[in-house]
């Protein structure tokens, strides 16, 4: 079923958490909400499930009006027909996984014969057939995420709601369930909210993506177009490792904006308008856009925002290497290179020329309160939108 | 904006009704009114009895204060409190040293030596001291007056302190033992590498690193030895020594009984406790040391070299004073046919028979007390967790307003003397149109309000160990309140709840301060027999029952300890 959220906003306290946000998911897509830590995902989603009351706004599920702040609405968590998995999957230690699964399907009053059958069928569905008897305290924690998958799955709900479900565990297996969850939620067609801080999951699992920060929306869209084309700062920093710097507009021309350099870098020179002289602005670029070569390798005139720099770290992450160059003035830059055969690899202390191509720069105008957010201590005075 | 806080204010009202509402009342009932009650007959002339009307306000009440006696039972309250947290601390202290921190052989031993007191009842303590070294007749005076040294007399200030820092000393001796657990042994460590001597490294890191755990235990110790009174009333009645707990049962026994000087004196403990409170919570804020959150992994122990078997021995003759010899001289009391003995060589010789503690065991008023006691505690101990259990859910675990105040209240009773809330109760329970005066729900009752301190905070501690997740879990999975409460807390929870029940239900037999005021010939308890039987002279019979209600206490607390044992495994 389609879920509306109509300019939510929940406080805790004095503290607004979700500021007038508005959401739409159409039936059977899955939208992931990005976002640091603090930004007001969870208690977005939690304000779904019924779990915190918000101070206004409205929240739809189908044709069902769970919560409306104008006229009193509020349907407690019990009467939503929602499924969530938690964070810490909250699988309930007293009873075994059969009874774990086979609790939503009590409440909702389902007869005995056909709750068997349908855990049954829930265990098989995440892999876990057989697993009825088990003591749920006994399982690994990927276990316990398919239990509680299964106890969401078991009631057929309107909306699936899913808070960091994989970010408890190690890195392989959370590469596996995040394609099996995603393969699960389309062959159910089930409506689903996932809230997640990690940006690879944004991208693998996302119909829709939506990055938040300080209970508001920044940007969204498909997850590879919000990738390819960052809408701020903050999304370029924050979704995708970048190298990022604040700088000045120093000269615009009729097509292009010319634009302060970095270390040993006079200047970028960037197609398009990015406001007048002295507009503050930040440059970024992903550290696989940067090109890497020999000095005297090619001929320094073809290159774009080229500049000689000095390996100062290189690092083997399996199939490729991570850079840190020093390009003067103080000034490192982070850089991926791939590591097959055939291809340079540069040694600490090796001269290198580092290529920075205009098409693969972000260049997004900043605020005055924006330029120090890159220190997270200083977060709270941000304005952008 | 008008419809919306119509709307809220709707939803709260409801959610009020079910959780707020009864809560305070209930909370009103048994620790407001009767701190109420006492605030207000300290300050007018007459008692709040049933048709007395409102009395005349006045600063009377606390004349008695001006008076000689008046002062020296300040004075002596002052100095038994003082006294008694002295000496516990040195006993609990050391014991404690000994037991986390040192070499010393026989540990379990050690640590046994510390809590095993806990279990002993000051009143059957004290009962059994006055059997031991009474002035003449007391068995250690024979032994002494045999071997020409001098006596002791346990009826004086002195055998006050004593006995009091005998039982209250496991009170400092646990708090200091399970900080001393935790302090990393790295920090001590640094000290002896940067030249420290052993010696210099308990007193200059160890100590002070777990200061908070020691001040916080003396100062529960100087609280719980000022408002002691079975102590007192047992071993300064024959001296004339005084104190505030032992003037108050006078004035109330007194004819007719001066009520409202017993309530100013009441209200003069009650600020003492305040007091003490208040500067543990300042003392407390100030200093908070992370380290003593420490793991605790490695533990270096001190070695004691050849002070071992000096601190074993010390920690025999501990175990030795407070428990072994009290529990030989009621046995010799109970058990020797002839029970007048007159001389050290005549100690173990002579016949010996069940006969009077079988036949106190058939004694109707033993009986009656005993069951009365097992009822009212048992009472006690269901109606205090499920009230416990509710105050700490709506604290933690909603966001009704008024929550704190909830917990505020229900830590109220720290600071009050049990006879205060003993004479609270009386004039509640007089006044208000509920038959209950006289019964035993009474004391059951202030016995809830009683532990409650404890009680909610134990039950908090462990709906705080609980993820909020698993009920939300259940919520979102389709269960209302109450049964997400039912079907997940309460089940997860039962370890705690079963521990909080048994405390209660342990705490509730021993007490006998509160229950003073609020017996009726029909809802006698044990403590109350034994009490009264001291009172009217019948000694053997006091000591005979203190050994019986000792071994029922011990049966109990290890039957409760083996359930709760089996409830941890299923």
């Amino acid at each position: 079923m389609k879920l509306e959220i109509e300019h939510l906003r929940l406080a805790y306290g004095d503290v607004e958490v979700v500021k007038d946000l508005s959401i739409f998911v159409k039936d059977g897509d899955l939208l992931v909400l990005l976002g640091p830590s603090g930004c007001g995902k969870t208690s977005t989603i939690r304000a779904v499930a019924g779990l915190e009351e918000p101070k206004s706004g409205r929240i739809v599920v189908g044709d069902k009006v769970l919560f409306d702040g104008a006229i009193g609405v509020n349907i407690p968590p019990n009467k939503r027909d929602m499924s969530m998995v938690f964070q810490s999957y909250a699988i309930w230690p007293h009873m075994t996984v059969g009874q774990n699964v086979e609790f939503p399907l009590r409440m909702a009053r389902v007869r005995r014969e056909e709750r068997a059958e349908r855990v049954d069928a829930a265990l098989q569905l995440v892999g876990l057939g057989g697993f009825q008897k088990r003591r749920s305290i006994a399982l690994s924690g990927g276990q316990m995420q398919r239990v509680a998958l299964a106890r969401a799955l078991v009631v057929e709900p309107s909306v699936l709601l899913l808070d960091e479900p994989l970010s408890n565990l190690d890195a392989k297996l959370r590469d596996e369930l995040r394609f099996e969850l995603r393969e699960l939620q389309q062959r159910l067609g089930v409506t689903t909210v996932y809230v997640t801080h990690d940006q690879d999951e944004a991208l693998a699992l996302g119909d829709e993506l939506v990055i938040m920060n300080h209970g508001e929306i920044i940007q969204r869209g498909r997850p590879d177009d919000v990738y390819r084309r960052p809408g701020s700062a903050f999304v370029a920093r924050f979704f995708g490792t970048v190298n990022q710097w604040q700088s000045k507009v120093a000269a615009v021309t009729d097509e292009h904006t010319i634009i302060n350099g970095v270390g040993s870098l006079e200047q970028f020179v960037v197609a398009g308008n990015y406001g007048t002289v002295g507009t503050n602005v930040s440059v970024s670029i992903r550290p696989q856009h940067i090109r890497l070569s020999r000095p005297g390798e090619c001929d320094a005139e073809l290159l774009e925002h080229a500049v000689i720099g000095s390996v100062v770290l290189a690092r083997l992450l399996g199939t490729r290497i991570r850079y840190r160059i020093n390009i003067g003035a103080g000034t490192t830059i982070d850089v991926i290179g791939g590591a097959e055969s055939g291809q340079h690899f540069f040694d600490v202390g090796d001269p290198v020329v580092v290529e920075l191509p205009g098409d693969s720069l972000f260049v997004h105008p900043i605020a005055a309160t924006d330029v120090s957010t890159s220190e997270p201590s200083s977060t709270s005075t941000r304005s952008d939108r | 904006m008008k419809t919306l806080l119509d709307a809220r204010s709707r939803r709260h009202g409801i959610s009020y009704l079910l959780g707020m509402g009864p809560l305070l009342v209930i909370l009103a009932l048994l620790i407001v009114l009767p701190l109420g009650m006492l605030l207000y007959a300290s300050f007018v002339d007459s008692p709040p009895n049933p048709g007395a009307g409102l009395g005349k306000l006045t600063w009377e009440n606390f004349n008695f204060l001006s008076t000689s006696a008046g002062r020296d039972s300040v004075k002596n309250s002052l100095i038994i409190g003082v006294g008694a947290t002295a000496l516990a601390t040195i006993f609990g202290g050391s014991l404690a040293w000994l037991a986390a921190r040192s070499d010393v052989p026989l540990r379990p031993f050690v640590y046994l030596a510390g809590v095993l007191p806990l279990f002993v009842d000051s009143l059957v303590g004290t009962l059994a001291w006055t059997v031991l070294a009474a002035p003449t007749s007391g068995f250690i005076n024979l032994i002494l007056a045999a071997s020409g040294m001098p006596t002791l007399n346990i009826y004086s200030v002195g055998g006050i302190v004593f006995v009091l820092a005998l039982y209250y000393a496991p009170f400092i001796f646990l708090l200091v033992h399970s900080a001393l657990v935790l302090v990393d042994s790295q920090l001590e460590e640094a000290a002896l590498v940067a030249g420290a001597s052993p010696f210099r490294v308990v007193t200059a890191i160890t100590f002070p690193v777990v200061a908070p755990a020691l001040i916080g235990g003396m100062l529960l110790c100087l609280m719980l030895t000022m408002e002691n009174f079975p102590v007192p009333m047992i071993l300064g009645t024959p001296a004339r020594v005084n104190s505030l707990p032992t003037t108050i049962f006078q004035f109330m026994s007194s004819s007719p009984a001066r009520a409202n000087e017993a309530a100013a004196l009441g209200l003069i403990l009650t600020l003492f406790m305040l007091l003490l409170l208040f500067g543990h919570t300042r003392f407390i804020q100030r200093r908070d040391y992370a380290t003593v959150t420490g793991k605790g992994l490695r533990v270096r122990r001190t070695r004691l070299a050849g002070w071992r078997w000096v601190a074993l021995s010390f920690s025999v003759l501990y175990m030795l004073v407070s428990v072994v010899l009290p529990f030989a001289a009621l046995g010799v009391v109970s058990m020797r046919v002839d029970r007048y003995i007159s001389s050290a060589s005549e100690l173990l010789g002579g016949d010996w028979s069940l006969v009077r503690v079988s036949a106190m065991v058939a004694d109707p008023d033993f009986r009656k007390a005993a069951y009365n006691s097992l009822v009212a505690a048992l009472v006690a101990a269901v109606l205090g967790a499920t009230l416990y259990f509710w105050i700490s859910y709506v604290r933690y675990r909603s966001s009704l307003r008024g929550r704190k105040l909830l917990e505020q209240i229900s830590m109220l009773p720290v600071a009050m003397p049990a006879m205060v809330l003993g004479l609270g109760y009386l004039w509640t329970w007089t006044l208000l149109p509920l038959p209950l005066y006289g019964t035993l729900m009474i004391l059951s009752l202030a016995f809830v309000s009683r532990f409650a301190p404890q009680g909610v905070r134990s039950v908090s501690a462990s709906i705080n160990q609980i993820s909020p997740d698993l009920e939300d879990a259940a919520r979102v999975g389709g269960a209302g309140r109450l049964r997400s409460v039912l079907e997940i807390i309460v089940p997860l929870m039962r370890t705690g709840l079963g521990a909080t029940m048994l405390m209660v239900f342990i705490l509730s037999i021993r007490e006998l301060s509160v229950a003073i005021f609020l017996y009726s010939p029909d809802s006698f308890v044990l403590s109350i027999l034994v009490f009264t039987k001291w009172v009217g002279g019948s000694f053997a019979d006091a000591a005979t029952i203190s050994l019986l209600y000792s071994l029922f206490l011990l049966l109990i607390t290890l039957a409760g300890r083996r359930w709760l044992e089996g409830a941890e495994r299923a």
